[in-house]
């Protein structure tokens, strides 16, 4: 096998945010403290650092490690040289997002904070200005949303958003798949790919690989991460499928489920982002200790568009017409550059890529077996030298 | 051993030297009474066999650890000697005192 | 404490230690005619080079060496030697410097001793050897260990159950309970640090778990499992005394590390450990030695064939730092590594019966720590010019071997000789100085600032 020599890939990862991968002499003690490194297959997460130190951007971009890592800090803690492995699987993470999207605006995004910024606000002010031109008749005797705004036109909208952003976010894991698996992706059989399909959804849904993560708090963390999600996966819900039924004129009482669901993902979505602002800003936990712009920008925007969408809620329900209309404007026009610059090009992918890179391990590990090789990932050899 | 007993100036310097140590402390009495106590049931089971470290340590209850540096003082002052090895280990035996005046001390 | 004026002295040359740095140094300075004065904390000289087995490369009897160095300095017209004795400040005088020294007692006269060893036979009480690194045992009343120097008792207060067996026993009546410590000061010419090292704990790694294992051992420990006096006579572990069967030394377990604040490299460990697996395929021919290292550095003369020699010896190397070590309830210890060098398999739990950590070497604590010499960002004292490799910031004052920054032995005496060189010439300079007339002292001053034969040859 050739491998090409990127000698420029370790000044990228610098402008992802790995600035200590200098400092690896490949001790492998980061390996030897994690504690996923047993069953993630070998040099968990040293090889990665060695990876880029040797420039085999290819190799790298077809290496999945990096989404099996969860940033517990161990291995930034026990390093001898403080280089910060944690950081750079962190920074491999950003690498491989952009290196995944082939428009080429993810690695932009990450590596210009101004241009996502610029981004958003395009976006934004391109809702905004739909609406100014094309909303529907305002009335303000009494709070008509959906004459304002009529439910089926936000529907469309809704799909179409959803069918686009599905596009670049499905051909970019496309790539992930094509290049991990490399020239096994013919050769395996479909009956392999069939059968670990429950494993990406186990893990989309739970993340229960996090809990093996050693950190004290990782337990807290898992649930709060968990709740994010769960909070962001109801929205989708209530937006995309069950639109009709969430975007009401009509008052139902405080228990109705549709009220009920929306404040549990509301605070389910506030309460996490508030949670890992505070800790980004004081450095508290280890994962918390270094921020790109990136990752305010996603914090930031996913608690405005919480909020946005719980004041939209409340305004509606003391029946002021205008500030509903108003704040559903601005709603729209946080939410939807959030969804636009996060899901293909930025950190939201991340919820497709981490089940699918452990999906793809599976995939690879039954089709080993298949062939009667030894098992890829060959865990914690014991041996009794 | 010859011994002499102490002048009248050592017993004070002694009572002086006690004086100035504070006394002598309660562990330092049980420290020493745990080892005198320990090495006699040490030689009394190897006065039947030679034996491993393990086998005294589980014959007489105490850390394994413990009794091999007990049997190590016995064998530097020699009470004790290596008697060929059973399996990773080494077996001890007594060596036989010429007095039985020196079979009561440590 | 009391303090003796009687007892306060003059001496050219003050060595403060009494290892293999401080005894070259003092012969290096008795040999060319000045008076050395040796002063060590140890109630033995002989430092830690004496408690070793063998030495790298050559495999050369460590104490073949060093005690006729021990034996030549105690017995030297020109040295003086100071045993129970430690540094407690140094200060400069006009003339010179003044070390404020306190002297224990052993409760033995010196004069009288005549290192018989009744009292030790005597006596009743036992105490874990500090020679043997704790691991055979010591009497209260002993001979400090087979080759110390000087071949006198030395009563330890904390184990003496005031018997007065050892009294009885002496036959020249050496035994003085009335011993207290006493202060005095030495004037001296110049001074040469040779404090010495010491070894990071091996608990500074919780991972390691070595506080709940006794089979988690310092390399000191292993060098007297292996010396010809071992403390059991041959290499048992210490939980058990079993004769072990696997061995795990790992590198790095206390230096290049900067979690524990020891950055810099140790320099020693990758030789002392290459050559304890050495001796030890030839104590245990039967036993698997591996090497957990994370680079091996063989830099000195002679040292990478030594390390060529062990691989063909089939020693096994595993490139990688482990950084867990489990123990397990039979006393064996799983030791956890990334075998960075292997294509698969490379993250590896191996069991083992014994495991030694190369701790890392740093400045030692107590005395030194008073001496109002500038240290350097690793604590050990700074050597501020290139050109001057002995010389500290103060004048007359020279460092020599590990007191420095860790050396391995050839380095050290080689270092010691420089220091002892440095201090030569600087007394030399400082005779003639005080000899020269007034008037012309300052001519002469700026003329022998610069080393000179003639300065040399003076004598």
């Amino acid at each position: 096998m050739t491998a090409h020599v990127n000698h420029r890939l370790h000044d990228d990862i610098r402008y992802f945010g790995g600035k200590d991968v200098d400092g690896c002499m490949n001790c492998g003690a980061c390996t030897t403290t994690c504690p996923l490194s047993e069953n993630a297959g070998g040099g968990f997460p040293r090889r990665v650092i060695r990876l880029i130190q040797t420039g085999q951007s290819d190799r790298l971009a077809a290496n999945t490690d990096p989404w099996l890592c969860y940033y517990c800090g161990e291995c930034s803690t026990h390093c001898p040289r403080q280089a910060n492995p944690a950081e750079t699987m962190m920074a491999a993470r950003r690498y491989l997002t952009a290196r995944y999207d082939w428009t080429g605006l993810a690695r932009l995004f990450y590596q210009s904070a101004w241009a996502e910024i610029a981004a958003i606000c395009a976006v934004g002010l391109l809702v905004a200005g739909l609406f100014i031109g094309w909303h529907g008749p305002v009335v303000l005797q009494r709070v008509a949303l959906n004459t304002f705004a009529p439910v089926r036109a936000v529907e469309v909208g809704d799909w179409i958003m959803a069918g686009l952003l599905s596009f670049f976010l499905l051909s970019n894991a496309f790539r992930m798949v094509r290049w991990s698996l490399g020239e096994d992706v013919r050769r395996i059989s479909a009956a392999v790919y069939w059968r670990q399909i429950p494993t990406f959804f186990l893990h989309l849904f739970t993340q229960k690989r996090w809990r093996q993560c050693g950190s004290p708090q990782g337990g807290l963390r898992w649930f709060k991460h968990l709740l994010l999600v769960s909070g962001y996966l109801s929205m989708l819900t209530l937006v995309l499928i069950l639109l009709r039924w969430f975007q009401t004129d009509h008052i139902y009482p405080f228990y109705y489920p549709q009220r009920l669901w929306g404040y549990y993902a509301a605070v389910a979505l506030l309460y996490p982002t508030v949670d890992f602002m505070i800790s980004r800003w004081r450095r508290k936990e280890p994962i918390h200790r270094f921020s790109e712009a990136s990752d305010w920008i996603f914090l930031i925007m996913l608690f405005l568009t919480a909020l946005t969408g719980l004041l939209v809620n409340l305004v509606r329900i003391n029946g002021w017409a205008l500030a509903t209309y108003v704040i559903y404007v601005l709603h729209l026009a946080i939410a939807v550059p959030m969804l636009v610059v996060e899901v293909p090009f930025g950190k939201w992918s991340h919820l497709l890529y981490r089940p699918l890179a452990i999906y793809l391990r599976g995939v690879q590990e039954a089709a080993a077996v298949e062939r009667g090789a030894p098992a890829l990932a060959p865990g914690a050899a014991v041996s009794s030298s | 051993m010859a011994t002499k007993p102490l002048t009248t100036e050592q017993k004070q310097a002694l009572a002086l030297f006690r004086k100035r140590l504070g006394g002598v402390s309660k562990e330092k009495h049980e420290r020493l009474k745990h080892q005198v106590t320990l090495r006699k049931a040490i030689r009394d089971f190897l006065a039947r066999q030679p034996a491993t470290i393990p086998e005294i340590a589980s014959a007489l209850a105490r850390p394994a650890d413990e009794v091999l540096w007990q049997v190590m003082g016995m064998k530097k002052y020699g009470r004790v000697r290596e008697a060929g090895d059973s399996g990773w280990y080494a077996r001890y035996g007594l060596i036989e005192r010429e007095t039985e005046a020196a079979a009561g001390e440590v | 404490m009391i303090a003796l004026k009687t007892l306060n002295r003059r001496t050219d040359a003050l060595v403060v230690g009494g290892g293999i740095a401080g005894l070259q140094a003092a012969l290096d300075l008795a040999d060319q005619g000045f008076k050395a004065l040796i002063v060590e904390r140890q109630p033995s000289i002989g430092g830690h080079m004496i408690a070793l087995s063998k030495v790298f490369p050559t495999l050369d009897c460590a104490s073949c060496i060093t005690t006729p160095k021990m034996s030549a300095a105690v017995h030297h017209p020109k040295i003086e030697l100071l045993v129970n004795t430690e540094v407690q400040s140094l200060e400069s005088t006009g003339a010179g410097q003044r070390a404020t020294v306190t002297r224990q007692p052993t409760y033995v006269d010196n004069d009288k001793c005549i290192g018989c060893r009744l009292c030790e036979y005597a006596c009743e009480v036992e105490y874990p050897d500090p020679f043997e690194q704790g691991l055979g045992a010591l009497r209260a009343i002993a001979i400090p260990f087979a080759n110390a120097i000087p071949q006198v008792a030395v009563l330890n207060p904390a184990y003496c159950t005031t018997c007065g067996l050892c009294a009885r026993a002496c036959p020249t009546g050496a035994i003085d309970y009335t011993q207290e410590a006493v202060t005095f000061t030495i004037d001296a010419g110049a001074v040469i640090l040779a404090t010495g090292f010491s070894l990071n704990s091996l608990n500074l790694k919780p991972q390691f778990h070595a506080a709940q294992s006794r089979n988690i051992i310092s390399p000191l420990t292993m060098e007297r499992l292996l010396a010809p006096h071992a403390p059991y006579g041959r290499v048992l572990r210490p939980s058990d005394g079993k004769i072990p069967q696997s061995i795990a030394f790992i590198h790095c377990a206390g230096s290049r590390d900067q979690t524990l604040g020891v950055p810099y490299c140790s320099r020693v460990c990758c030789m002392y450990f290459i050559k304890q697996a050495m001796l030890l395929s030839g104590a245990l021919p039967l036993a698997d030695l591996t090497l957990y290292y994370i680079d091996i550095r063989a830099f000195g003369k002679g040292y990478e064939q030594f390390y060529q020699n062990a691989r063909a010896m089939g020693i096994n190397f595993v490139r990688g730092k482990v950084l867990r070590i489990e123990p397990l309830a039979d006393g064996d210890l799983l030791v956890h590594v990334e075998a960075t060098e292997a294509a698969e398999h490379c993250y590896r739990k191996v069991r083992h019966d014994l495991v030694v950590l190369a701790q890392g070497m740093v400045p030692p604590s107590g005395g030194p720590a008073l001496v109002p010499v500038r240290r350097a960002t690793d604590g050990f004292f700074d050597l501020p010019e290139a050109t001057d490799p002995s010389g500290t910031n103060l004048p007359g004052v020279f460092a020599a071997g590990t007191a420095a920054g860790p050396k391995d032995i050839v380095d050290t005496i080689t270092d010691a000789g420089a220091a002892a060189m440095a201090a030569g010439r600087y007394l030399q300079r400082r005779r003639r100085e005080n000899s020269a007339p007034v008037g012309e002292a300052g001519t002469r001053r700026r003329v022998h600032l610069e080393p000179t034969m003639d300065a040399v040859g003076a004598n």
